[in-house]
């Protein structure tokens, strides 16, 4: 599979993780994934290694959309949610849930490979690895856009 | 059969959606604990046996394929059932946690309602 067509992939499997495990509906959009990072307020990396040089996935997010995903999973209204705590932890677990897709595209149930576990990242460090990344898209919700972005090793 | 459920898992967000599944499992559960890594896991279960333990594999301190190979080496831990929740399928470790006597995987992302679907065939004495 050619790296462009794993990118595609794994935005496809980020729309139908989001409605499965937090019935969120996400689209993609035309829109330039390093336009859409301002918007964006937690961020988070994960590496899959293995293979000669390490894969890796960014995984960022607004704060609404952060907001709805953790809702989603909690079985909640999104006004419910009162504090901070709850957006780090929901970007944390999309890059945890993205990753293991993106593990297993690379060919990880017969592989090798091993996701590691995500780290945040500041604004400066989302904007640095997107802008260098081999592929990256923007999926927007109802109240909020998520950018993916990866590079493969 | 009233049982006791042990989540493990690093994420607070995780645990609580999974203890939300298990209470709305519709199966009698008389406790529901928590960990937040293989380690604080085993000793929770030192103190106290748990029937079902719902356990992340990518974890800090002690990963649950870690988790599961130490588990193992302890008979009095025999009669725990464990739930591998994982975003990954490399066929070579899931066959070792099949050996080592995991005989349910939920492959994220899931929906709630698998887990309460699992849980709930799980402490009915059944599979899912």
């Amino acid at each position: 599979m050619s790296r462009s067509a794993v990118g595609e992939q794994l935005l496809e499997l980020a729309q139908q993780a989001l409605e499965r495990m937090a019935f969120l509906i996400a689209d993609p959009v035309d829109r330039a994934p390093v336009d859409v990072l301002p918007e964006t307020r937690h961020a988070a990396r994960v590496a899959i290694r293995g293979g000669a040089e390490a894969s890796w996935l960014v995984v960022a997010v607004s704060d609404t959309f952060a907001t709805d995903v953790a809702a989603g999973l909690l079985g909640c209204d999104a006004a419910e949610l009162v504090g901070d705590s709850h957006g780090e932890a929901a970007v944390a677990e999309l890059a945890n849930v993205f990753g293991g897709q993106l593990l297993m595209a690379l060919g990880g149930d017969r592989l090798p490979l091993r996701l590691g576990l995500p780290e945040p990242l500041s604004d400066s460090d989302a904007a640095r690895l997107v802008l260098g990344a081999e592929w990256s898209g923007v999926l927007a919700g109802e109240r909020g856009s998520l950018v993916l972005a990866c590079g493969l090793g | 059969m009233n049982c006791k459920i042990l989540i493990v898992d690093d994420s607070p967000l995780l645990r609580a959606t999974a203890r939300r599944a298990v209470l709305q499992a519709g199966v009698p559960v008389t406790q529901v604990r928590e960990a937040a890594n293989g380690r604080e896991a085993l000793d929770a279960l030192a103190q106290s046996p748990a029937d079902v333990v719902l356990l992340d594999v990518n974890m800090p301190v002690m990963d649950g394929f870690e988790f599961v190979e130490a588990k193992a080496k302890d008979r009095n831990l025999a009669a725990t059932k464990v739930v591998l929740v994982t975003t990954e399928g490399n066929r070579q470790r899931l066959q070792r946690m099949t050996e080592l006597g995991v005989t349910h995987y939920l492959r994220k992302p899931f929906e709630p309602e698998d887990l309460r679907t699992l849980v709930a065939a799980l402490l009915a004495g059944g599979g899912a």
